[in-house]
This record gives C-alpha cells, structure tokens and sequence, in this order.
C-alpha cells in the first residue's frame, strides 16, 4: 500500500513531535535528580506514582470541573446564540447591544469570580456562572461578525426569494457564519476551563482550581502537577470536540484550506 | 408585463443624485439594456426595479415606478422575479443541486426536485450536481446562477452584469444559453452591462445612461431576436455600436 507524500509528511510531523516530548520527559526526569526542582516541579514517575495513589479523588475533580466547564459553555452557546437570533429580528437592536458587550469586556472578568461565590454559593452554580460569562464573549462577537459579513448578493438574493427571517436565519445567518462560530467556540471551549478553575480558586469543595490552589499552599508539586496535566487535558478535549464539530459540519470551507 | 416609469429621481440626502428624473415605458417581451460609464446609476435603477433601496440612510425617491402598475416589491413577493448578480452569488456551502432548488425549497414548491434535473441538464452540469461552488470555474458558477434563476420561472428578469468576469468564449455560450431560457419563458428582461456587444446581441431597446444618471439616448434595435449566433448581427448593428459608444465616451 502506498502512502501518500502528504501522510507521510504529517506521520514525520507526528514522530517529530513525540520525540521532543518524550525528551523533554526525559529531561524533566534527570533534572528531578536535584532536589531543589523536584521540590518545586517534581518528576515524571513521581508524578505517575501520584496518579496512581489518588487516581479516585483526581478523576472526583476532574469530573466536578469539566461538568462545570461544559455546563457553562453549553449556556454561552445558547445565550449567545439567543441574542443574535433576536437581533436578527429586530436588527435594530444590534446597536445597542454590541457597545454594551464591549464596554463589558473592560472588566477583567476572572476578577467577578469572588461576586460570583457571594451570589451564587459555592457549589456548582457559581463555577457554571464564571465558565459561561468568560465564553459568551468571544461566541457572541465572532457569530456577529461572521453575519456582518455576509455578502449584500446574499441578502438581495433571499430578498428576491422573499424568505422569511426564520429562513434567512436558519439557511444563511447560521451556516454562512459556521466558520466564525466555530472560531469563538474554540477560543470558548479552552476559557470555559479557565472559567471554572479561576472561579474554583475562590472556594470549591471540589475540583481542579481547588487541588491547583492548595497544592500551591501545601507545597504538594505531585498534585499540583498532576492537576495541571488534567486541567490541560480538559481544554484540549473541548478544543478537540469543536474541531471534530467542524469536521463534520466545516466540510465546504476546510476543503478550500 | 408593462413596465411605467415617470419622472424618476433617486438620491442620497437630497443632495448626491444617482438618478435624474428618468422616463421609460416598455410594453411585453421586450430585452432591455441599460448601458453606460461605472456609476452612472445602472444598478440603482436595477435594484429600485425589484423594491431594494440602496443600503442608505437619508435616501429619496420621487416620481413613480411601476411594473404592471404595482410597485416593484408586489412582483417579488409573489416570486415572478429572477436576478441574476455580477457575482454568482451562489451559496458556498450548499453543492450546485442544493444552489439551484434552493428558491423552490424556500416556498416548498411541489416537483421541485424533477424542475431541478430540468435545469441542471439544460445548463449541462448534470455530473456537476453534487460538486461545491468552490470546486467550478468561473462560467459554470454563472451557469449555475442561470439555472437558479430560471427554476423560478420569473415574469421579470433583471440582469446586472452576470457575465462582466467572464472570457469571450464562455461569455458566447451563456448568451446562447441565456436567449434560449428567454425565448422558452419570454420573461421581461432589464440588463445592466458595460459590453455594448453584449446590449446589442441580446436586446431590443437600449438605453444610455448618462453621468448625472439620466438617460442620455434610447435606441431600438430592429434586427429579430435571437441574434448572438448569427454571422452578420455584430456586422449590422456596427452602427448603434458606434452610436452607443460615442454618447457614453462625449458624456
């Protein structure tokens, strides 16, 4: 069977890849030898041999914060989506609304996580809060700019059909704006982990932000690393899952590129 | 169809006028050219001939425009207009099948799909079917819009440049096509183009349009339609040619 130069090309690309990360573990692993690091960064089969002491108590976390993270990026999505749908009603509105979402990314918004514990308590609700508010934006702005930009032909041409606007909403607002959508989910779909750690920082009773956070005052670099490779694979999957979205609905644009 | 226009003025906040008081009457089965230098107003008046007002604030219209003595949007709303744009504007994500039913789809129009297999066979894009607007040259997107237009079956149909980004021998094969679509449905034609060819090959009343957006001169061409693949169109109407291209180069 032969392989084509392109696959062969991504297979070296791959080869390329896990062996810097298998010498980078490696490296990690002979620094580790100096205790001052391994206090500090621990090492890699430390590291293993914590995951497999508390492997019930870590996936405990990682499951409490991916809920929070996807529950809360769900809510973006719909929200953000809600409110295109109604401007696209009532275009007018755009122009109120869009001043007032910028004018609200003046505030740094990892900073309301403390309001957020206070209004909503500490369980679930607030870290659900936190993700979606963190996510809204960068959906909401790409899907609005993805509209805008929709050529004045297409809009003549629905005219001329004389479609309706849930027509025009659902055969050129959404699929025509795919490709920026898709954009803001994957820039959504990292910050909605963010979200939900940042606003575990401020008090959880369980969860990835809470095991990052005292393993920082504990001085525990097994947990702390541990619980950062576990944060870091929760965004990369929500990263993964949008773009295995685009692959089955993207197909008319990724063809291009 | 009867087309009525009179006293025609269209500009932007009273004081930019696109249009100056235009005058035109045409009766049934008539291709209209519009012609004349970029900016001379040519795709307003197009565009105010099926109810779209320019994007723009601080617009007026004067003076009356009716299209068998309605107004412009009545036609659009009962689906007996077909525009055909500069650009194809087909829909990137749906393959040239989906393009071109789409209109019917919009109004579930019943034996949409056998219409379809009509016109994709007519315009020869039948292996095309399920290929993506991205994946065609540049005449059988235009082919595909063509398709698209007439699936409608339009009384009205309004042309801005569709073949300008066109070389000369797909142009010659979509006018072919074109004049066969016409003489099947006899819609009403209004053409917007630069080509003075391409006015005289496919109508039979021209206008001029003028810098200050009047009609400078209308001409009716005699010769019988269809003429784009006859020897000696091009030799006869050299002069309306010469005519044309004079008023447009004085103006």
């Amino acid at each position: 069977m032969k392989i084509s130069s392109e696959k062969r090309q991504a297979y070296g690309r791959y080869l390329i890849y896990l062996v810097l990360l298998v010498l980078l573990i490696l490296a990690w692993e002979k620094a580790a030898d100096n205790s001052n690091f391994r206090l500090l960064m621990s090492s890699p089969s430390l590291i293993c041999e914590y995951f497999g002491e508390n492997f019930p108590a870590l996936l405990t976390a990682t499951y409490a914060t991916l809920y929070e993270s996807v529950i809360g990026l769900l809510i973006a999505i719909a929200f953000s989506f809600l409110i295109m749908i109604i401007c696209f009603y009532i275009p007018r509105l755009m122009e109120f609304v869009l001043p007032v979402m910028i004018t609200s990314q003046v505030i740094p918004l990892i900073t309301l996580a403390p309001l957020f514990i206070l209004l909503f308590g500490i369980g679930y609700t607030s870290k659900i809060m936190m993700a979606a508010l963190i996510c809204f934006f960068p959906i909401f702005i790409n899907f609005a700019n993805g509209a805008r930009l929709i050529s004045r032909n297409i809009h003549e041409l629905m005219y001329i059909y004389n479609a309706s606007k849930t027509q025009m909403i659902l055969r050129v607002y959404f699929p025509l704006s795919t490709p920026h959508i898709i954009s803001g989910l994957k820039i959504a779909a990292t910050l909605a982990v963010i979200g939900a750690i940042v606003a575990e920082f401020n008090g959880t009773e369980v969860g990835l932000g809470k095991n990052l956070f005292l393993s920082a005052k504990r001085l525990e670099p097994e947990l702390m690393m541990s619980s950062l490779i576990l944060s870091s694979f929760l965004g990369g999957s929500l990263y993964a899952m949008i773009y295995f979205l685009e692959l089955r609905i993207g197909k008319w644009y990724l063809k291009n590129n | 169809m009867k087309i009525e226009i009179t006293d025609l003025i269209f500009s932007y906040d009273n004081l930019s006028t696109v249009l100056n008081n235009l005058n035109l009457h045409c009766d049934n089965n008539h291709t209209i050219a519009l012609v004349g230098a970029s900016g001379c107003g040519k795709s307003t008046f197009l565009r105010l001939c099926c109810g779209i007002l320019p994007n723009s604030k601080h617009q007026s219209l004067i003076g009356n425009l009716t299209i068998n003595g309605k107004e412009p949007s009545e036609l659009v709303k009962n689906g007996q207009v077909g525009f055909m744009f500069q650009e194809p504007a087909l829909f990137p994500n749906l393959t040239v099948w989906e393009n071109i039913i789409l209109p019917l789809k919009l109004h579930k129009t019943p034996g949409a799909s056998a219409r379809t297999q009509e016109l994709i066979d007519k315009v020869g894009l039948s292996e095309y079917a399920k290929f993506l607007p991205d994946q065609l040259s540049g005449g059988m997107k235009t082919r595909v819009s063509l398709a698209r237009t007439f699936i409608t079956k339009p009384r009205l149909l309004l042309l801005d440049e569709p073949f300008s980004s066109l070389d000369i021998k797909w142009k010659f094969l979509l006018y072919r096509e074109l004049e066969t679509f016409i003489s099947e449905y006899r819609p009403m034609v209004i053409m917007v183009t630069h080509d003075i060819t391409e006015a005289l090959l496919l109508s039979n009343h021209i206008f001029v349009f003028g810098k200050n957006g009047s009609i400078l001169k209308e001409l009716r061409i005699s010769k019988a339609l269809p003429r784009v693949f006859q020897e000696d169109s091009l030799k006869e109407l050299q002069g309306e040619y010469f005519e044309i291209q004079g008023l447009i180069m004085n103006n």
